[in-house]
């Protein structure tokens, strides 16, 4: 618990502003839907979501960041602990898992109560799912590879190589990241989830002018996609785990001080 | 002269990087798993430059006749003296020249393939032969020449897809 409370702390500027940025957001967009119009609130909420959910990335970017800095300031016999280095990268990786996975429930949440109030029907399971499947998929995978670039870009230290080699190897690890998603969206054995009912209200489609009755989303999406691929799912659990390995056996084996 | 150029230029320059972080990574360490971690991933790095660069390759082998615009040899050699709005390159399955208003223009089909060439305004010559403006369409062989004195909204296609559709 102490280790994570360490990991919130040193990087509490950030984790502060994104909680800060969100919340002043959450409170506008409720004021929004509630005292005007509600496409006016959904169109402001899409424009700022834009923004808000790639602010995300700083969080890996301060973790790679940090773990270099550490590295090479005065204080590096400290990461010299007896901890292993499993815990060591796993709790970096657990405290902005939480983090971000918290920041985005907000986001996802209030965009998901917005759309409901402007007259999109859905499963509320929906939001839940779209959650879980981005923070598998990408912010796990995204997270480790940050770890794995911090860590690689202080292992060559003394000396200038290692922010090539790590330049290098996150680009090859990216690379073979979305090689590995492309082979697999080729795989017919790998089930295809259901896509779900999404139902815009006629009300919603007389306002922009689309038709006279409510239209369902789920046979246009099928109709093309025959289904959602699971396929970045499972390479994304599979690319957290190795990246994981890679990163704690590094850690295991730099000779911090 | 290749006009993906630029790219493989650029894929060239990343390679190098590439391979000398592979380099760097193997040299400048004694920790047998770092070593071997960074190698590898630098180097698949350097394999998925090289990929790409030869997608690029593949690109731009299918498009324009069934010479390889990668080899360096487009099915068209020549330029345009004076020219606003032009564009000369792939697009599509074809290859093009095209411009708003080309004056001064001489160009060469310098294999034998198909054709498709369109101008609204001006005078130009095929095979030594003055157009009406229009559009014309056909086979040409080896060594056509396309002489443009001046002519407005010109397109010249060349290759299997070319047309006057």
């Amino acid at each position: 618990m102490n280790l994570i409370a360490l990991e919130f702390r040193k990087h509490r500027v950030l984790w502060a502003l994104l909680l800060l940025a969100a919340l002043l957001w959450v409170s506008w967009m409720i004021r929004l839907a509630t005292a005007s119009s509600q496409l006016g609130a959904l169109a402001a909420n899409m424009g700022f979501l834009a923004v808000l959910a790639p602010a995300g990335l700083l969080v890996p970017v301060a973790l790679a960041r940090s773990l270099n800095s550490e590295a090479r300031g005065p204080l590096a016999f400290l990461l010299t602990s007896p901890r292993s280095g499993w815990l060591h990268v796993g709790i970096r990786f657990f405290a902005a898992f939480i983090g971000l996975g918290l920041y985005y429930a907000l986001l996802l949440g209030l965009s998901a109560w917005l759309f409901g109030r402007s007259g999109v029907d859905f499963q509320p399971w929906l939001a839940v799912a779209v959650w879980g499947y981005g923070m598998a998929a990408l912010a796990a995978p995204t997270i480790m590879l940050a770890l794995v670039y911090g860590l690689l870009s202080a292992a060559y230290r003394p000396g200038k190589a290692g922010q090539i080699v790590a330049v290098a190897g996150f680009f090859g690890a990216v690379g073979s990241w979305s090689w590995l998603v492309s082979e697999a969206m080729k795989l017919d054995w790998l089930p295809l989830l259901k896509a779900p009912h999404v139902v815009v209200s006629a009300s919603l489609m007389r306002y922009f002018g689309w038709g006279r009755d409510s239209l369902d989303l789920q046979p246009m999406f099928e109709s093309v996609f025959k289904g959602v691929p699971t396929a970045p799912l499972f390479v994304g659990v599979l690319v957290f785990v190795v990246f994981y390995l890679a990163a704690a056996y590094i850690w295991e084996e730099v000779e911090w001080a | 002269m290749n006009v993906f150029f630029p790219v493989y230029a650029f894929d060239l320059l990343l390679l190098a990087l590439a391979l000398w972080a592979a380099w760097l990574a193997w040299t400048r360490s004694r920790a047998p798993f770092i070593r071997v971690f960074a190698t590898v991933a630098a180097l698949l790095w350097a394999f998925s430059i090289a990929a790409s660069s030869w997608r690029t390759y593949k690109l731009g082998a299918g498009l324009g006749t069934a010479s390889s615009i990668s080899s360096g040899l487009t099915p068209l050699e020549g330029k345009t003296r004076v020219c606003s709005f032009c564009y000369s390159g792939p697009a599509g399955g074809v290859y093009v020249v095209a411009g708003a208003k080309m004056s001064h223009g001489d160009y060469t089909i310098s294999r034998a393939a198909h054709y498709s060439l369109r101008f609204a305004d001006g005078s130009v010559r095929l095979a030594g032969r003055s157009l009406e403006p229009g559009c014309y369409e056909g086979d040409a062989p080896a060594g056509t020449r396309v002489e443009i004195a001046r002519a407005r909204e010109f397109r010249l296609e060349v290759g299997k897809e070319a047309s006057c559709k």
